[in-house]
C-alpha cells in the first residue's frame, strides 16, 4: 500500500489522474534530479531511508491575488515505513514536520524549518529516524508522495513540460548540509535577478491592504460575498482623490456617507445601519485604523545581487487624515501610493503618460467611444492629483527645512519645474480643446452619447481647473525655493536628533522617583502648550463676578468632582415648607394679594416651624410674577410656575402690606393677565405674626 | 526703518499667534501679517526680536499660524497653576504624565514626529496602552516586591494605583468618572488640550475619540522632546541638569535631594 501511495506519477500521469478526477490541481509536478545534467528520477544513490538528512528543496509558491503570499507546499509529513519501524507499528504520518502557508509569519520564526524566498520555499528537514518518504502537500490540494530511495537532494518542478529550476547556488557547499548530500548548481531565473523585480513586487503589495480587507471582510457580521470590499476600496480613494487639493477636500463622514450609498445598493434589502458599517470598515482599512494608522508594513526578498537573498522592507500608506488649516477640519488625503494603486500602472514618468493618455482621449472622442474616452479622463483626473501631490511634498520639504532637499533644488529640480511648466499649459490647450469636441456631442440625439460627453466634460473641466490651480503652484514654487533660502539662512538649524519618545523620553519618565517625573512634567506642559498670555483681573468685573450668584454651567461640573463623594448637600428649601406654600395657594386660591398669602402661610399649623420660610416661597413667587430679574434663569420661572400657575402675573395697585415685618406693595397675582385686570381682591392685616422662635 | 504701521502689525501678529485658535486661512488679516513676516526681513527680524525679550521663539509659520515655543522662564510660560483640576500634587503628576504619555502614543518613532497628520486616539484604547507599560513595570515575586532604596515612588506607580474607571455614586459627582480614576485624568487632559487648540473630540458609540492636531505635533518635535530626553539622559548618567524648575519649594528641594543622591 506504501509503495503505490509513495510512487511518485509522472507528469503525463498526473494530468490524466487530475482530469479524470475534475479536482482542481496545481500545474506544478514534481521530478527529482540529483545534478545538473541528471535526468528526473534518476536517483540518487548517496540517498539512503534511515540515515540522517538535511532536505533542501525548492517549491514553488502559489501566487494569489496580493502577490506571492502562499506557498505551494502547506506540509511535509514524513512518511515512515511500516517494516522498517523499530516497535513495528503502522505509522504512515508519524511526524508532522510542519503545516504552515504563511510566508510572512514563517519569516520572523528562524527556528522554522522553512526558509521562505520569493517565489520559492526552501525547506530544510532533518531526518533523524527511518523515512521511506516525504509527502509534500501543495496549497491546491495536491498532494507529491516522493520516496526517499529515488530522492535527490533537491525537488524540481515542471510547469507545462518544461523544467524550471528555482533557484542558482553559489557553487560552495552549504555548511548547514552534510557533505554525503550533493547541492548542485542551479541555472537563474532571470526574472528574479531583474534589477526592476525588487520595486515591481514592492508596486504589487500597494494592492494587498485592500485584498487583506477583502479577506478579514468574511469574519465581520455581515453576511459573506454581499459586498464587495475591493470595490468599496477603490470608490473610497476615488472620491478622495476626486476633491483632493481643492478648497473643499472631503472627511471621513462624507466619505463614509458616499459608501453606504454604495453598500445600500449592493444589498438593497440589509439594514440601513449594516450599510454604514460596511463603509466605516473599508475606510479604516484603507486607514489602518487596526494598527493605529500606522505605515503598511511587508517584506519582500530581493534576489537581484547574484547568489545572494535580502530582505526589504516596504512601507506605505493609502490615506491619511490631515487638518485642513482654513476649515479646521480633519480631511483625507490620498497618497502618492494610492493614486499608484488605483492608476494600476508601476512607477511612470506622469507627465509622459498624461500626454499619452490625452492623445488617447482625443483618438476615442474622434471615433466617438465615449466609455473609453470617459475612462481615459477619469485617468488624466488621477494624473493630476499625483502631479500636484508630488509638487506639494517638494515645496512642504523646503519649507521645512531646506536642507533635506537643497541637493534636488541643486541638480533636477528647476528643470524639473520647467519641465512641469511647459507640460501643464500645454495640457491646458489640449483640455480646452477637448472640452470643446466633448461640447459638441453634448446635443447630441442618443442619450447614452449625451450623458457620456456630460460626464467627460465635466472631468474635463475640473481637470483644467486643476492644472490652472497647478500650474499657479508651480510658478510659485520656485520662489518659495528662494524665500526659504533666505528665511532659513540665518535661522538656527533645526535639531537633527528627534528622540524615540516612547523608548528614550516616556518609559524612563515612568520610572523615575515621583518628585523628578514632577519636575519633568511640568517642563513638558510648559513647552508643549506653547505661551500661555497674562490675564490680569479688571476691578469692575471682579465685583461683579464676586457678587454673582455661583455659575451653574454643566461644563464647570468637573470641578466639582474633585471634591470628595460624600452625603448629598441639603436643598435650601425644605419640601415640608415648599408642600406649606403650595398649601395656602390652594386655600386661598387666585386671584390673591399677597397679604393674605403670607397670613395663611403664618397661620398654617401643620407647617410648624416652616410656615415662615412658606411665606418666603410665596413671597418670592409673587415677585418673580411681577417681575423675573434674570429671564434666562429657568428655576425661578419653573419654580413660580409650579406653586403659581404657568401663566401667572403679579401688579399693584398700590396698597402696601399691612403684615408685621414686611413691607412693600401688597401684590395682586392671578393665573392670567385676564383675571388681574378684572381681580380686586381685599387684603389681609395683622397685627401680629407667631414668633420665629417659638418654633 | 520700522514705520507705526508697521509696529501694530507687530503687535497684531503677536496677537494672533498667542490665540491658538486663530488661523491664518479664516482671517485675511492674519493672514496678510504673516505673509509680512515670511518675506519681509526687517519686519521678521524685528518680529524675532520682541519674541526673544518675551522669552518666545517661532517655531513654524506655515498655514497654521505662528506657532510659538516659550522659554521655562519666560512670563507666557504655561504652568501647572494654569491648569484645571491639577490643584493636588497628584493630580498635576497624573496630568503630566498622561500628555508625555500622548505624545509617545502619538509618535511611536523618531520619523513619525517629521510627519505631518493628524493623529486619532481612542482614550479607552490609550488609557489601555498605558496600564499595560506600568503592567509590565510590575516586579511580580511571590515574596512580594523588593523596596529599592528611593522607595516604591517611581511615577507609574501613581498612575497604576488607580482603577480604569471609576463612576461617581453619590453627591454632584454621581453618574460622572470620579478623579480617583485614571480614564478620568486622560479625558480631562485630552479636555484641555482641545482648549489649547491641540487636539479635538470626535465622539463614537463605543468611546470618545480624539485627535491631536498639528500644532500638537509642533510643540512636541520643535520644543519638548529634545528637552525632556536631554534631561533624563543626564539623569540617567548621573551628570546635573539644567532644566528649569517650575514646581514649588518643596518640588526643588525633593529635586535637589534626588540630584545630590545621583551624584
Amino acid at each position: 500500500m506504501a509503495g503505490a501511495a509513495f510512487r511518485t506519477k509522472k507528469p503525463a500521469e498526473r494530468r490524466a489522474a487530475s482530469s479524470t478526477t475534475g479536482r482542481p490541481t496545481s500545474s506544478w509536478h514534481s521530478t527529482v534530479s540529483s545534478g545538473p545534467n541528471s535526468t528526473p528520477s534518476s536517483g540518487n544513490p548517496e540517498f539512503a531511508p534511515g540515515a540522517q538528512h538535511d532536505l533542501v528543496f525548492a517549491v514553488p509558491v502559489d501566487h494569489d491575488q496580493c502577490g506571492a503570499r502562499r506557498v505551494a507546499v502547506t506540509s511535509v509529513t514524513r512518511l515512515l515505513d511500516k517494516g522498517q519501524m523499530p516497535d513495528g507499528r503502522l505509522h504512515g504520518h508519524a511526524v508532522r514536520l510542519a503545516a504552515w502557508c504563511n510566508a510572512s509569519t514563517m519569516l520572523r520564526e528562524s527556528q522554522s524549518p522553512f526558509r521562505s524566498i520569493k517565489g520559492s520555499a526552501v525547506v530544510h528537514v532533518f531526518l533523524s529516524r527511518a523515512a521511506a518518504a516525504l509527502r509534500i502537500t501543495c496549497a491546491r490540494g495536491t498532494k507529491l508522495s516522493v520516496p526517499l530511495s529515488s530522492m535527490a537532494n533537491k525537488v524540481r518542478y515542471e510547469r507545462d513540460g518544461m523544467v524550471e529550476v528555482l533557484f542558482e547556488h553559489d557553487g560552495g557547499h552549504r555548511p548547514d548540509v552534510p557533505p554525503n548530500v550533493s547541492m548542485s548548481p542551479i541555472v537563474p531565473l532571470k526574472g528574479v535577478l531583474d534589477p526592476s523585480f525588487p520595486s515591481r513586487v514592492a508596486v504589487l503589495m500597494r494592492s494587498r491592504p485592500i485584498t487583506d480587507a477583502a479577506s478579514a471582510a468574511v469574519r465581520q457580521d455581515w453576511p459573506e460575498y454581499t459586498y464587495d470590499v475591493a470595490t468599496l476600496a477603490l470608490a473610497a480613494i476615488e472620491m478622495v482623490i476626486a476633491q483632493q487639493g481643492f478648497e473643499t477636500e472631503v472627511t471621513y463622514e462624507e466619505v463614509r456617507d458616499g459608501l453606504t450609498i454604495i453598500a445600500s445598493r449592493a444589498a438593497a434589502n440589509r439594514p440601513f445601519d449594516e450599510h454604514a458599517r460596511v463603509a466605516a470598515y473599508v475606510l479604516d482599512a484603507l486607514l489602518n485604523r487596526g494598527g493605529r494608522e500606522a505605515p503598511f508594513t511587508y517584506r519582500i526578498s530581493d534576489f537581484t545581487e547574484p547568489g545572494t537573498h535580502q530582505q526589504r522592507q516596504v512601507q506605505f500608506r493609502l490615506l491619511v487624515e490631515r487638518e485642513d488649516p482654513v476649515r479646521g477640519e480633519v480631511v483625507l488625503n490620498a497618497t502618492g501610493d494610492a493614486i499608484n494603486a488605483l492608476v494600476g500602472g508601476l512607477e511612470f514618468d506622469v507627465e509622459d503618460e498624461q500626454a499619452a493618455n490625452e492623445f488617447l482621449l482625443e483618438r476615442q472622442l474622434a471615433r466617438g467611444a465615449f466609455d473609453a474616452a470617459e475612462a481615459a479622463a477619469r485617468k488624466a483626473r488621477v494624473l493630476s492629483v499625483r502631479l500636484a501631490s508630488d509638487l506639494a511634498e517638494l515645496v512642504k520639504a523646503t519649507r521645512r527645512d531646506l536642507r533635506s532637499v537643497i541637493d534636488h533644488w541643486a541638480s533636477s529640480a528647476p528643470a524639473s519645474l520647467d519641465e512641469s511648466l511647459d507640460h501643464i499649459r500645454g495640457r491646458i490647450d489640449v483640455e480646452h480643446r477637448l472640452l470643446g469636441k466633448v461640447r459638441e456631442t453634448l446635443t447630441s440625439d442618443e442619450p447614452d452619447v449625451a450623458t457620456a460627453s456630460a460626464r467627460i466634460a465635466a472631468l474635463l473641466d475640473e481637470t483644467q481647473k486643476r492644472h490652472e490651480h497647478l500650474l499657479r503652484q508651480v510658478i510659485s514654487a520656485r520662489g518659495v525655493f528662494l524665500e526659504e533660502q533666505d528665511r532659513q539662512a540665518f535661522r538656527p538649524p533645526m535639531s537633527l536628533h528627534l528622540p524615540d519618545l516612547t523608548i528614550e523620553v516616556f518609559h524612563p519618565l515612568l520610572t523615575v522617583p515621583t518628585s523628578v517625573a514632577e519636575v519633568i512634567t511640568a517642563r513638558w506642559l510648559s513647552d508643549v502648550s506653547g505661551p500661555s498670555p497674562l490675564r490680569l483681573p479688571r476691578l469692575h468685573r471682579l465685583v461683579n463676578d464676586l457678587w454673582n450668584l455661583r455659575d451653574a454651567n454643566p461644563d464647570r461640573q468637573a470641578d466639582l468632582d474633585l471634591d470628595e463623594a460624600g452625603e448629598p448637600d441639603p436643598p435650601v428649601l425644605r419640601p415640608a415648607a415648599i408642600a406649606a406654600a403650595s398649601r395656602a395657594v390652594e386655600r386661598v386660591g387666585l386671584p390673591a394679594r399677597l397679604s393674605t398669602l403670607i397670613s395663611t402661610c403664618l397661620d398654617d399649623e401643620s407647617a410648624g416651624e416652616h410656615c415662615y420660610q412658606a411665606a418666603e416661597i410665596v413671597t418670592l413667587a409673587v415677585l418673580w410674577c411681577f417681575a423675573p430679574e434674570d429671564p434666562d434663569f429657568a428655576g425661578g420661572t419653573d419654580f413660580a410656575s409650579r406653586l403659581l400657575g404657568p401663566r401667572a402675573v403679579a401688579d399693584t395697585d398700590g396698597s402696601t402690606l399691612a403684615i408685621p415685618g414686611w413691607d412693600g406693595d401688597d401684590l395682586i397675582v392671578a393665573q392670567t393677565s385676564d383675571d388681574l385686570a378684572a381681580a380686586n381682591p381685599l387684603p389681609t392685616t395683622r397685627t401680629a405674626t407667631p414668633r420665629q422662635k417659638d418654633f | 526703518m520700522l514705520t507705526e504701521t508697521d509696529h501694530t502689525d507687530l503687535g497684531t501678529l503677536l496677537a494672533f499667534a498667542l490665540q491658538p485658535t486663530q488661523r491664518p486661512g479664516r482671517s485675511p488679516e492674519y493672514r496678510r501679517i504673516l505673509g509680512r513676516y515670511r518675506t519681509e526681513a526687517d519686519f521678521r527680524t524685528a518680529t524675532d526680536a520682541v519674541l526673544h525679550g518675551l522669552g518666545a521663539i517661532a517655531l513654524a509659520d506655515g498655514e497654521f499660524g505662528l506657532i510659538l515655543g516659550v522659554d521655562a522662564e519666560s512670563p507666557l510660560a504655561f504652568r501647572f497653576s494654569d491648569m484645571p483640576h491639577t490643584t493636588t500634587r497628584e493630580g498635576r503628576l497624573l496630568a503630566g504624565l498622561v500628555i508625555v504619555g500622548l505624545a509617545a502614543w502619538a509618535f511611536p518613532s523618531p520619523a513619525d514626529l517629521d510627519e505631518e497628520r493628524v493623529r486619532r486616539v481612542p482614550e479607552i484604547e490609550f488609557e489601555t496602552w498605558f496600564r499595560q507599560i506600568c503592567d509590565r513595570l510590575k516586579v511580580r515575586d511571590a515574596a512580594g516586591e523588593v523596596i529599592p532604596e528611593e522607595g516604591l515612588d517611581q511615577a507609574w506607580r501613581v498612575y497604576a494605583a488607580l482603577p480604569s474607571t471609576l463612576v461617581g455614586d453619590r453627591g454632584r459627582g454621581s453618574g460622572r468618572l470620579s478623579p480617583k480614576c485614571s480614564l478620568y485624568w486622560v479625558r480631562t487632559t485630552l479636555s484641555w488640550l482641545e482648549g489649547q487648540g491641540m487636539a479635538r473630540v470626535e465622539s463614537t458609540k463605543k468611546e470618545q475619540t480624539w485627535t491631536l492636531t498639528e500644532r500638537f505635533r509642533v510643540q512636541v518635535r520643535d520644543m519638548a522632546a529634545e528637552n525632556a530626553y536631554s534631561f533624563l539622559a543626564a539623569v540617567a548618567r548621573g551628570e546635573p541638569t539644567t532644566i528649569g524648575h517650575k514646581g514649588s519649594e518643596s518640588d526643588k528641594q525633593d529635586f535637589q535631594d534626588y540630584e545630590k543622591d545621583m551624584l
